[in-house]
């Protein structure tokens, strides 16, 4: 595998169009894909493209895109508690400098320097939602962390009016009413920050509840792009839509109903010291049951902001066709906790805001490397990332537990009934392969109902032994070292289950046998 | 070895080169960046294909390329609207950096294009609007209004109206309900039409108001060289109203009750209107006559913000003197409006009754689709009131609306006679 930290000048700053993304992707971008012919033609021969970032044991390495955390090892309740954050947010006990505001939008916000030096952009909770955002924002991030992938760090901190300092080179941007330029930037005065403070605390609490996240280290050069590489980071090796990590991040997206994935939510970080990039998806606070200004609805997950096929159906059927998202009633048990609902949930229909590109070519396995890390979260460690929530009313905290196990229990069903769940294979002496069915080990499959198919094959592709037993560990016969190497496949065998091999590549060595490599057939 | 044919010859040259030439950028690309001082990484990009399915792809990439390029059009466009504005500074252009006064163009199916011009908080705090439409010109349409909202300078609100009207194409089919197409002719039409309107508001759901008019109507001959004028064929003897100037006095009495869930999308409630109105001749005709128009909508929500609306209505126009009713007068079906499937005026007679359903279906956030279904007839008296001979035309279409109603319709409707479409442009400005 390539290393990507290599030293790369700095790239040019990206700032790309929602608008254009939306269109792109719904449209051109489906229309590009029907005409790709060999593509066709391997989906329909159930051979899609695969990812390209894979080593032989179908793994992706540590990058500056992905580090393995829980899926391959579980984490403490500490560390899943802790997430990305190293200053455990903002420093409360002195004052907060503003030097940026913001009152455009829904939500004001404003940019602080905490007395440790630190840089937070402070975002107040919708109106009438208290706890929604920031709290959403808390605990999305930390699971999305601990799946794998970079975020800043965000937390839920308090503000006190008394302690704000407004910096003399502080800026703030406003609507103007004007449409030709809606947005104004200007020296923040004092009268802006008491008028931005009225906003978000119309009732003058001496301590309001805020979101923090804290600005990353390094210089910001955009979005990532989702579509192809970033032309100008030479460590950009794969297309992004081939990129197993990005593949897979639908099941967690899906998980986590983080539908708000857009270029804008994704931002690369260039370390000017080490000079190369580091990819971060930015941006959580509307996911779960959270739209980020507003709760969510029961169209989020299940269809893209501008879904064509949806409209088109409609269209021909003249509305006669009602889709499951138009039914659902919109019930807000928990307003701090927005709208939570798994009924409508199919774990391979849920949609992003629109088409991404890494998503479209999901494939098994890639759904398989995805579910593996969904399902390794306990209900422990779920319980342990929503504290971080803050949300004063436990049974809201509680409602969200259960959303989340709930979830991550449908996408473990579905998509393990649907691939070889056999995974982390060792040798445990030289001469036992051991492996772990992940659909037992985590209780999506009775262990008393599965038999193994084990076959032993010689590199030719002749049979060696071939068996169905019960146990999860294969003893391997001595007299096949005078093979360069053999294969066992392996296949769970279970009642209304079925799964393609998966080859184990075992080498023989002086002092027994070593896994070489490992390739799903999915 | 056989040797490539032209055509094929040349598209293997052109698959070649396209797929040697992104690696031979990448290459140039690496040259240009290389700097040994700075050890920038060799440019290395991992293709998720063997060159041969990037061959096999090609000819649906040329396939796709047009569209591709179309979409590409496409997509600058409506960035230019949505992230670029190019509509708001385009009415920014068009209006006083005051936000005060400007112009705006207008265009539909009915009066064909024209422009609005507006002055907002100008005499007496009202608000000034002149639209002047042009449907082919010698057809011309000028509209005048000042108004005062609610409470500006009344206790309701108040408006004074100017309309010059100039129709050289009418069409007039007869007078009943079994007139034939092809009994067709033209006439001109002129009018003048003077208006005062007070409208008071007693809740939400009431209104009521009361309207003065002046109406000035001449008529002549028609011209549209390709049908007979309707001078040429009927006299004022055969047809009231035929050979003189009409002036009008009109005293009109309304009401209206509204109560709709979403006035730009409803799903439940009624719209009603009911209006009675004396129209007083003037000048020597005698052609005095009431006018009682009424019409109620009722909106139901089948499921899921799927509604159907019925909408009745009945319009009378009745004699009060012994001259009858001037033919440009009457009550008619067909337009825009009522039985769309049959041009403007294609039905006279002194009374119509009318009855519409519609069912809309969203499609999209601001985009619903709607099929209708109307019927309609003219008749000479309320005793004459039959279920023979009613007219119905149905048809269906496109609707892009936001909270104030729709911003722009497209429907086609089919009648017994034609297909016709129609469209209408609010600007939404």
């Amino acid at each position: 595998m390539e290393t990507d930290t290599q030293a790369i000048p700095l790239p040019t700053a990206r700032d790309p169009k929602l608008v254009l993304e939306i269109l792109d992707k719904s449209f051109d971008y489906q229309i590009k894909q029907a005409f790709d012919l060999p593509r066709g033609a391997r989906k329909a021969a159930g051979k899609p493209y695969e990812a390209l970032n894979v080593d032989a044991f179908g793994e992706v390495s540590n990058s500056t895109w992905f580090t393995h955390r829980n899926g391959r090892a579980p984490m403490s309740l500490d560390a899943i508690r802790r997430g990305p954050s190293r200053m455990g947010g903002p420093d409360t006990s002195g004052v907060w400098t503003v030097v940026k505001g913001k009152s455009a939008g829904v939500t004001p916000g404003f940019t602080i320097m905490d007395a440790k030096g630190q840089r937070y952009l402070i975002k107040f909770d919708p109106p009438g939602y208290p706890e929604l955002a920031s709290g959403t924002e808390a605990v999305a991030s930390r699971l999305c962390y601990a799946a794998g992938y970079h975020v800043p760090e965000y937390s839920v901190s308090y503000l006190r009016p008394d302690r704000l300092v407004l910096s003399p080179q502080a800026t703030i941007t406003m609507e103007t009413g004007d449409k030709r330029a809606p947005i104004s930037k200007r020296q923040m005065t004092e009268a802006d920050l008491a008028a931005l403070l009225k906003k978000a605390n119309p009732t003058g609490q001496p301590r309001v509840r805020v979101g923090a996240s804290r600005f990353l280290d390094g210089t910001d050069v955009g979005p990532w792009p989702y579509l192809g590489v970033r032309m100008d980071d030479a460590n950009d090796f794969y297309s992004h839509e081939h990129r197993r990590e990005l593949r897979g991040l639908y099941i967690i997206s899906s998980w986590l109903n983080h539908a708000d994935m857009k270029e804008e939510n994704t931002l690369d970080m260039y370390d000017p010291e080490k000079r190369y990039l580091t990819h971060y998806l930015i941006d959580f606070g509307a996911s779960m049951g959270s739209s980020s200004t507003t709760p969510s609805t029961p169209r989020r997950g299940q269809a893209n902001s501008f879904d064509a096929k949806h409209s088109f159906v409609r269209l021909i059927t003249l509305g006669l066709y009602v889709y499951g998202y138009e039914k659902a009633p919109l019930t807000l048990r928990y307003p701090s906790v927005g709208y939570l609902e798994n009924d409508l949930f199919k774990p391979n229909r849920w949609k992003p805001m629109y088409p991404m590109p890494a998503f479209e070519n999901l494939t098994r396995r890639d759904a398989f490397w995805g579910t593996n890390i969904v399902t390794s979260f306990t209900d422990e460690q779920i319980e342990a990332a929503v504290t971080t929530g803050a949300f004063s009313d436990p049974q809201a905290a509680a409602y969200l537990v259960k959303f989340l196990k709930e979830r991550r229990d449908r996408i473990g069903r579905y998509w393990f009934a649907r691939v070889n769940t056999l995974d982390r294979f060792e040798m445990l002496d030289g001469s036992t392969l051991r492996f772990t069915d992940l659909a037992v080990s985590r209780g999506y499959a009775d262990a008393r109902g599965t038999r193994y198919q084990v076959e032993a094959l010689t590199p030719a592709g002749a049979t060696l032994c071939k068996d169905t037993q019960d146990e999860t560990t294969v003893r391997l016969d001595p007299a096949w070292n005078t093979h360069p190497h053999v294969v066992l496949s392996l296949v769970p065998q279970r009642q209304r289950y079925k799964a393609r091999p998966v080859l184990v590549y075992l080498k023989p060595q002086p002092n027994g046998w070593r896994v070489i490599g490992v390739r799903r057939t999915d | 070895m056989k040797r490539l044919s032209g055509w094929n010859a040349r598209l293997m040259w052109l698959s070649l080169v396209l797929t040697v030439w992104p690696s031979t950028l990448s290459l140039a690309h690496e040259s240009t960046k290389s700097d040994s001082s700075r050890a920038v990484p060799r440019r290395r990009i991992i293709a998720h294909r063997s060159t041969g399915e990037e061959v096999a792809a090609f000819p649906g990439m040329l396939v796709y390329l047009p569209i591709h390029g179309a979409f590409l059009a496409l997509e600058y466009g409506v960035s230019a609207i949505w992230e670029d504005r190019i509509f708001d500074r385009y009415k920014a252009w068009l209006t006083t950096t005051d936000g005060r006064a400007g112009v705006r163009p207008l265009a539909n199916s009915t009066s064909g294009a024209g422009i609005r011009f507006f002055h907002r908080d100008m005499m007496l705090k009202g608000d000034a609007r002149l639209l002047a439409r042009w449907g082919g010109w010698p057809r011309q349409d000028y509209l005048f209004t000042l108004s005062w909202p609610d409470g500006r300078l009344v206790p309701g609100s108040l408006t004074f109206a100017g309309q010059y009207r100039n129709r050289p194409k009418e069409l007039f089919y007869g007078i009943g309900p079994n007139v034939l197409k092809s009994s067709a002719n033209d006439f001109l039409q002129e009018d003048i039409l003077v208006q005062f309107i007070y409208r008071q508001r007693s809740s939400r759901v009431v209104a009521v108001g009361v309207d003065a008019n002046y109406h000035s109507v001449d008529i002549r001959s028609g011209q549209n060289p390709a049908l007979p004028n309707t001078d040429s064929l009927f006299t004022e003897k055969t047809l009231t109203g035929l050979a003189n100037r009409g002036d009008f006095a009109e005293g009109a009495v309304f009401l209206r009750v509204q109560f709709l869930d979403h006035p730009g999308y409803p799903t439940r409630g009624n719209l009603s209107f009911f209006r009675l109105g004396y129209n007083r001749s003037v000048d020597d005709d005698a052609f005095s006559n009431l006018r009682l128009t009424a019409i109620s909508e009722q909106f139901l929500e089948l499921f899921y913000d799927r509604v159907v609306s019925l909408r009745l209505g009945t319009d009378w126009t009745v004699p009060v003197g012994d001259s009858g009713v001037p033919f440009y007068g009457l009550a008619s079906i067909g337009g825009e409006e009522l039985l769309r499937g049959f041009p403007r005026g294609r039905f006279r007679d002194r009374g119509v009754v009318f009855a519409t359903a519609t069912y809309k279906f969203p499609i999209w956030r601001v985009l619903n689709g709607f099929i209708f279904y109307e019927t309609g007839r003219p008749f000479h008296h309320p005793r004459d009131f039959s279920f023979r001979d009613w007219k119905d035309s149905l048809g269906g279409g496109l609707r892009v609306w936001d909270q104030n109603g729709p911003v722009f319709e497209v429907l086609v409707a089919r009648s017994s006679e034609q297909l016709r479409l129609i469209f209408n442009f609010n600007t939404g400005f």
